[in-house]
C-alpha cells in the first residue's frame, strides 16, 4: 500500500495540473451565477405573500443590541408587513467575516460598520489599501441614500465626514465616541487629594502618588490588544506633527516624517512608560469584558477605555462616581485639553439585498428623532442628530468640556495604510503590545525602527 | 471475478461508487482545484468583480511583499509545530499504548480517558484550557506561583503562547495516536513474543526487533495523520489566541487572509497551494522513511 | 512474557501522572459549573460547597441551547449516517477491485486529506447553489449536511482496510446463492463491520458536532445555528463568567460523551487495525 501511496502522491501532482484546466469553466460559471442570482431572488421573495424580512447584521454589544431590539419591535408594530431579522455576531474580526460573507451572498439589507467611511485612499497615497466599503460601493452593492429624506435628520457635517463618498451619501453614522482618555474613580482621587492632571508631568505625579499609596493606577484589557491603542490615540493626536497628525501622516507617505522620527518615538516611549510602571501587572492577560470590573470595584483608579463603555461601568457598579479625562500627552495643558474619537456604528443599506425597500424603511424609522434618541442614550454615544438631548450627566459634564470645536478623529480613522504592511503597523495601529515587558522590544526606538522598515518594505514597487 | 451477476448488473458497484465520487468532486476536489486556478488570478471577494490572470504575482507576493517576513515566520513556526507535535505526540502515544497493552488493571478506563479530549472537540478543549490557563483565576498560575513564585500570561504571552498551544494540541490528540498504536499492538501475534522470551532476549530487544517492525504500519498512519493534522490545524489557534502573540501558522494565515484580511482572494489561494506543496514534501519523505521499516506479516 | 515488578510499578506511575493531567482540567470545569459567579471569583479552585443547579438552567436558556441542540442533532445524525453509507458505497468495490482503476480511485480519495484548502471556491459554490437551486447551498441545513457528508475521509479508509480482512469467499458464496449487490452490502457485509462502523460513527459525529468554523461561513441565520454557537453566545455577552461557560462546556460535550461510552468497547477491537493494515 505504501509503495503505491508515494507513487500516486507524486502522480497526483501531475493530475492537479491536468484537472486544473478542466475545472476552470465550471467555477467561473458558478461565480457568475452568484451575482446574477441575487437580484432574481430579490424580486421573487416579497411575492410569496408572507411578511417581508429585513435582515440586519450587527455585532454584539449588549446595551446597543437591546436598544435596537426595542426599535425593531416598534418597527414591526408600525409596519406589520415587515419582520426584522436582527443577527449579531462576535465583535471585530468575526463581524468583519460575517459582513463580507453576507454582502457577497446578497443576504443582508442593513449592515453596520465599525466606523464611518474611513481610510479611503487619497491622491498622495499611491498603492494604498482600498477599504472594503469603498470596494462595495464601487461594485454597486451599497444603496445610494442621497435622496432619502431621513438623511436630513442628521448633522450635515457628520454626514459629510462619515457618510459621503464621491458626493453621494451612502451611510448613516449613528453616533460619535471619544476614546483617547481614562475613566477615573472620583472617590479615590478625592481621598488622596488628587485632581485631574493636565500635563504629562502632572499625570506621572498622580500615577506615582497612587502607586505610593499601594493603589494600582491603571487597568487596560491587553489580551484583546486593541484597548492598548486608545491612550496611544491621544498621544498620537497631540504629539505627531506637533499636534497635527494629518500633517504627519501625509509626511510619512511623502517621506517627510517617519515611524522612527523623534515624535513617533516619543509616542511609543510614553506608552511604554505607562505599560512598564503604571498599568496593572499581567494586563496582557486581561480581556476586554473583564477589565471594567477591576475599575468598577475600585481595585484600580483608572481604566483606559472608550466613552462607549460608560453605560457598562455604570451598570457594573451603580454607586461608583467616575469621570473621564483625556490623556495629557504633552506639557502644554491647552493642547492636551481635547479628546479624539471616531464615528461608531454606521449603517449601510444593501443595494442588492433581498429587501432594499425594507432596509430604507427601517433606516427611516430608526432616524425618527424619538427612536434615535432612545438609541443614542442607550449606546452612550454623542449624537449625530442635532437637537437631541441625551440627558446624560456623564456626557454633559465629563465629555463636553473636552469636545469644543470640530470633532477630532483618531489616528486609526485617519491613517491610510499600505497594502501588505507588516504586523507592527497592521490594522492602522502602532502596536505597543510588542514593547517589553510583554513583547520582544526592549526600547521604543527598536520597535520604531522595525516599523519604519516595514513601512518602506510595503512601498509600491 | 465479480460474483454478483453479469451484464448490466456488472455496473451496479460503479453506480454506488458514483455517489461518494460526485460528492467529493463537487464539494471538495473541484473547489480545491479552483483554488489552484484562483491563485493565478486577481479574484476578489466582491460579487460582480472581474477576474484577470496575473501569472505568478500572488506567489511573488507571498514571499516578496512588505509583510512576507511574517508569512515566512508562520511557515517556520508551522514546521516547528509539526516536528514537535509529531515527535512528542507519537512518542508519548506509543509509550502509553505499550504500557496499557500489558494488561494493566483498568486499561479500558485509561483508554477512554486519554481519548476523551478528542470527543470533546476543539472548541471545548480550547475553553477548558483557557480556563485552566486564566492568568488571574486559573489553577495553573496558582500552582506556578506556589511552586516557583512565578506567574505566566499563557495565551497572552508573546514568548510562551505558542508553546502552550503545542501542549494543548498534544494533550488533545495523544489519545487518538494511542488508539491506533494499540490497534497495531493487539494484532501482533502473541507467540512471536513467547519465542523471543525463550531465546532470552531482553525486553528492549524484543520491542525493537519484534514489536516495532510489526507495528510499523500503525506508525506510518500515525506519522501521516499528525504531519497532515499539524500542518493544517488552525482551529485551536483561532479558539485560543486568534493568531495574536506570535502564534500564527500557515493554515491560520490562509483562513485569516481568506475571510478577515483584504478582499483579494488570489493571495490566500496561492498560500493554500504553497501549504499543500509543503505538506506533500513531508508526506512523501515520511512515507519513504517508513517504508524501509515495515515488514509484512 | 512475565513483567518484572519494577516495570509494572513504573507503568502505573506513568499512567497515574497522565491521568492527573487528563482528569484534573475536566474535574475543574465540572466543579466550576456548579459555582455561583461570586463564589468563583472568591475561590476559583475550592470544591463547590453551595451547589447551584440553576446554573445549568440559566446557561441552557441564555445560550439558546434548545434550538441549537436540535439543529446539531439533525446535522450530526443525518450527516453521520450519510457519511457511513456513502463511505461503504465507495469502500466495498474499491477494496474488492469490483470497479476499474480501484487502486487509482483509492489514492484519489486519499488525496482529500491534504488537497489545497478549498474554502474560497467552496464558499462561491455554496452561494451559487443557493441562488440557482434555493433549497441547498449557503445558509440551508441541507447544504451544510451535504458539505459535511464525505465518502472519502478517514471512514472510507478504515472501511476499505476492514473489508479487505473479510474473506472474499463470502462474496462468492453469496453470489452463487443469487444474492444481489445491494442486499449483500447492507445485509451481510454491514453487520460484519460493527466495530469499524462504531469507530466511524464516533469519529464522524465528533467532527460535525464540534464544528465551529464551518457554520460561521455556511449557516449565518440564527435559525440554523449549531450547538457550538451557544458557547460563543456566552463569550460575547458575559465575558468571563466562567461558571456559565463551564455549564456550556458540559452541555455541549455531554451528548458525545454518552455516545462514546456506549460505543467505546467496539472501538479498538480490530477496527483501527483495519485502517492500519490497509
Amino acid at each position: 500500500m505504501v509503495k503505491k501511496l508515494s507513487a500516486v502522491l507524486l502522480s497526483s501532482v501531475l493530475l492537479l495540473g491536468l484537472t486544473a484546466c478542466g475545472g476552470g469553466n465550471n467555477g467561473n460559471g458558478a461565480s457568475g451565477g452568484a451575482t446574477n442570482g441575487s437580484s432574481k431572488e430579490a424580486t421573487e421573495k416579497p411575492a410569496s405573500g408572507e411578511k417581508k424580512v429585513v435582515k440586519i447584521l450587527h455585532w454584539k454589544q449588549e446595551n446597543i443590541n437591546k436598544a435596537i431590539q426595542e426599535i425593531n419591535k416598534k418597527f414591526e408594530e408600525k409596519y406589520p408587513e415587515y419582520k426584522v431579522e436582527y443577527t449579531t455576531t462576535g465583535p471585530d474580526d468575526e463581524f468583519k467575516q460575517a459582513q463580507r460573507a453576507r454582502i457577497t451572498a446578497g443576504d443582508v439589507d442593513v449592515l453596520a460598520d465599525l466606523s464611518g467611511m474611513r481610510l479611503s485612499p487619497k491622491d498622495w497615497t499611491p498603492g494604498a489599501k482600498v477599504p472594503d466599503w469603498q470596494q462595495w460601493i464601487d461594485s454597486g452593492l451599497i444603496a445610494d441614500l442621497s435622496d432619502q429624506a431621513f438623511v436630513k435628520n442628521y448633522n450635515a457635517n457628520d454626514i459629510a465626514k462619515a457618510g459621503t463618498y464621491n458626493g453621494k451619501v451612502y451611510a448613516v453614522p449613528t453616533g460619535k465616541v471619544a476614546m483617547s482618555g481614562f475613566f477615573y474613580n472620583k472617590e479615590i482621587f478625592e481621598q488622596n487629594g488628587l485632581s485631574v492632571p493636565t500635563t504629562w508631568t502632572e499625570f506621572i505625579k498622580v500615577l506615582d502618588t497612587l502607586k505610593d499609596k499601594n493603589i494600582t493606577p491603571i487597568v487596560v484589557a491587553g489580551k484583546d490588544v486593541w484597548p492598548l491603542k486608545l491612550p496611544v490615540f491621544g498621544l498620537q493626536a497631540k504629539i505627531l506633527g506637533g499636534g497635527d497628525q494629518n500633517k504627519w501622516i501625509e509626511g510619512v507617505w511623502k517621506g517627510d516624517a517617519a515611524y522612527n522620527d523623534a515624535e513617533a518615538v516619543e509616542v511609543l516611549d510614553k506608552m511604554k512608560t505607562l505599560q512598564d510602571k503604571y498599568i496593572i501587572d499581567g494586563f496582557m492577560g486581561i480581556d476586554y469584558a473583564t477589565a471594567p470590573s477591576f475599575f468598577a470595584t475600585g481595585k484600580v483608579a483608572l481604566i483606559a477605555d472608550g466613552t462607549w463603555d460608560a453605560p457598562t461601568i455604570a451598570t457594573a457598579n451603580p454607586d461608583l462616581k467616575f469621570g473621564y479625562f483625556p490623556i495629557p500627552a504633552t506639557e502644554d495643558a491647552a493642547k492636551n485639553n481635547s479628546l479624539v474619537g471616531k464615528y461608531d456604528v454606521t449603517w449601510y443599506a444593501a443595494e442588492k439585498g433581498p429587501n432594499k425597500e425594507g432596509a430604507l424603511k427601517w433606516l427611516e424609522f430608526f432616524s425618527e428623532p424619538d427612536n434615535y434618541t432612545a438609541y443614542v442614550k442607550a449606546a452612550g454615544f454623542l449624537p449625530t442628530q442635532d437637537n437631541v438631548q441625551t440627558d446624560s450627566e456623564f456626557i454633559d459634564k465629563e465629555l463636553s468640556p473636552y469636545l469644543g470645536g470640530d470633532f477630532e478623529l483618531a489616528y486609526e480613522i485617519l491613517m491610510i495604510n499600505r497594502v501588505n504592511v507588516g504586523e507592527h503597523l497592521a490594522a492602522e495601529g502602532v502596536h505597543t503590545e510588542y514593547l517589553a515587558p510583554g513583547g520582544e522590544f526592549k526600547t521604543a526606538k527598536e520597535l520604531a525602527d522595525v516599523q519604519q522598515k516595514e513601512w518602506e518594505a510595503a512601498a509600491p514597487k | 471475478m465479480y460474483p454478483f451477476g453479469k451484464g448490466l448488473k456488472r455496473y451496479v458497484p460503479f453506480l454506488f461508487l458514483l455517489v461518494p465520487l460526485v460528492l467529493y468532486i463537487i464539494f471538495y476536489f473541484g473547489p480545491s482545484m479552483m483554488t489552484v486556478i484562483y491563485s493565478f488570478t486577481d479574484i476578489k471577494n466582491v460579487p460582480g468583480s472581474e477576474l484577470k490572470f496575473v501569472g505568478l504575482q500572488n506567489y511573488y507576493d507571498v514571499f516578496f511583499s512588505g509583510n512576507s517576513g511574517e508569512r515566512v515566520d508562520s511557515i517556520i513556526r508551522t514546521l516547528y509545530f509539526m516536528v514537535i507535535v509529531t515527535i512528542v505526540q507519537n512518542g508519548l502515544a506509543l509509550l502509553v499504548a505499550v504500557i496499557i497493552n500489558q494488561k494493566l488493571k483498568g486499561d479500558y478506563f485509561y483508554r477512554a480517558v486519554f481519548f476523551l479530549p478528542v470527543v470533546l472537540g476543539v472548541a471545548v478543549v480550547a475553553l477548558v484550557w483557557s480556563m485552566m490557563f486564566d492568568p488571574l483565576s486559573g489553577p495553573v498560575n496558582y500552582l506556578y506561583n506556589a511552586l516557583f513564585g512565578y506567574k505566566d500570561m499563557f495565551f497572552g504571552s508573546f514568548t510562551h503562547a505558542f508553546g502552550y498551544i503545542i501542549f494543548v494540541q498534544i494533550w488533545m490528540y495523544m489519545g487518538y495516536s494511542m488508539l491506533i498504536f494499540l490497534a497495531g499492538l493487539q494484532s501482533v501475534p502473541k507467540d512471536l513474543y513467547e519465542a523471543g522470551y525463550i531465546d532470552g532476549t531482553s525486553k528492549w530487544q524484543s520491542f525493537k526487533n519484534i514489536t516495532f517492525p510489526l507495528i510499523a504500519p500503525s506508525f506510518t498512519v500515525n506519522m501521516l495523520l499528525s504531519i497532515i493534522g499539524a500542518m493544517s490545524t488552525f482551529d485551536i489557534i483561532l479558539a485560543t489566541t486568534d493568531g495574536r502573540f506570535n502564534t500564527r501558522t500557515m493554515a491560520y494565515d490562509v483562513y485569516k487572509e481568506t475571510f478577515r484580511g483584504s478582499l483579494e482572494m488570489g493571495l490566500p489561494s496561492a498560500l493554500s497551494v504553497v501549504q499543500f506543496l509543503i505538506i506533500l514534501v513531508f508526506v512523501v519523505i515520511a512515507v519513504k522513511q517508513m517504508r524501509k521499516r515495515e515488514v509484512e506479516y | 512474557m512475565k513483567d518484572s515488578k519494577s516495570t509494572k510499578i513504573l507503568s502505573y506511575a506513568v499512567v497515574a501522572i497522565l491521568l492527573i493531567l487528563y482528569i484534573i482540567p475536566l474535574l475543574f470545569v465540572f466543579n466550576v459549573s456548579f459555582k455561583s459567579f461570586t463564589d468563583y471569583l472568591l475561590d476559583p479552585m475550592g470544591i463547590v460547597s453551595n451547589i447551584q443547579w440553576s446554573n445549568y438552567k440559566d446557561a441552557w436558556v441564555q445560550g439558546n441551547f434548545s434550538n441549537y441542540f436540535l439543529n446539531s442533532l439533525l446535522y450530526t445524525g443525518v450527516a453521520t449516517v450519510l457519511t457511513l453509507i456513502v463511505s461503504l458505497f465507495g469502500a466495498f468495490p474499491v477494496a474488492r477491485g469490483y470497479v476499474k482503476w480501484s487502486g487509482f480511485i483509492y489514492m484519489f480519495f486519499l488525496l482529500s486529506q491534504f488537497l489545497p484548502n478549498p474554502m474560497v471556491a467552496q464558499f462561491k459554490l455554496m452561494l451559487a447553489m443557493k441562488q440557482e437551486l434555493g433549497f441547498v447551498g449557503y445558509d440551508t441545513k441541507l447544504g451544510y449536511i451535504l458539505l459535511k457528508t464525505s465518502g472519502t475521509g478517514i471512514v472510507f479508509m478504515m472501511f476499505t482496510g476492514y473489508i479487505k480482512s473479510i474473506s472474499r469467499e463470502l462474496d462468492e458464496a453469496a453470489g452463487m446463492d443469487g444474492c444481489g449487490y445491494n442486499r449483500y452490502l447492507f445485509q451481510i457485509i454491514m453487520p460484519l463491520m460493527k466495530p469499524v462502523i462504531a469507530t466511524g460513527v464516533i469519529l464522524t459525529a465528533i467532527g460535525i458536532w464540534n464544528d465551529f468554523v464551518g457554520p460561521v461561513m455556511y449557516l449565518p441565520s440564527p435559525g440554523n445555528y449549531p450547538i457550538t454557537f451557544g458557547l460563543k453566545e456566552f463569550r460575547g455577552q458575559y465575558g468571563n463568567n466562567w461558571p456559565m461557560l463551564a455549564c456550556g462546556i458540559m452541555i455541549v460535550s455531554t451528548p458525545l460523551i454518552i455516545l462514546y461510552t456506549f460505543i467505546q468497547k467496539y472501538i479498538v477491537d480490530g477496527a483501527l487495525a483495519g485502517a492500519v493494515k490497509a
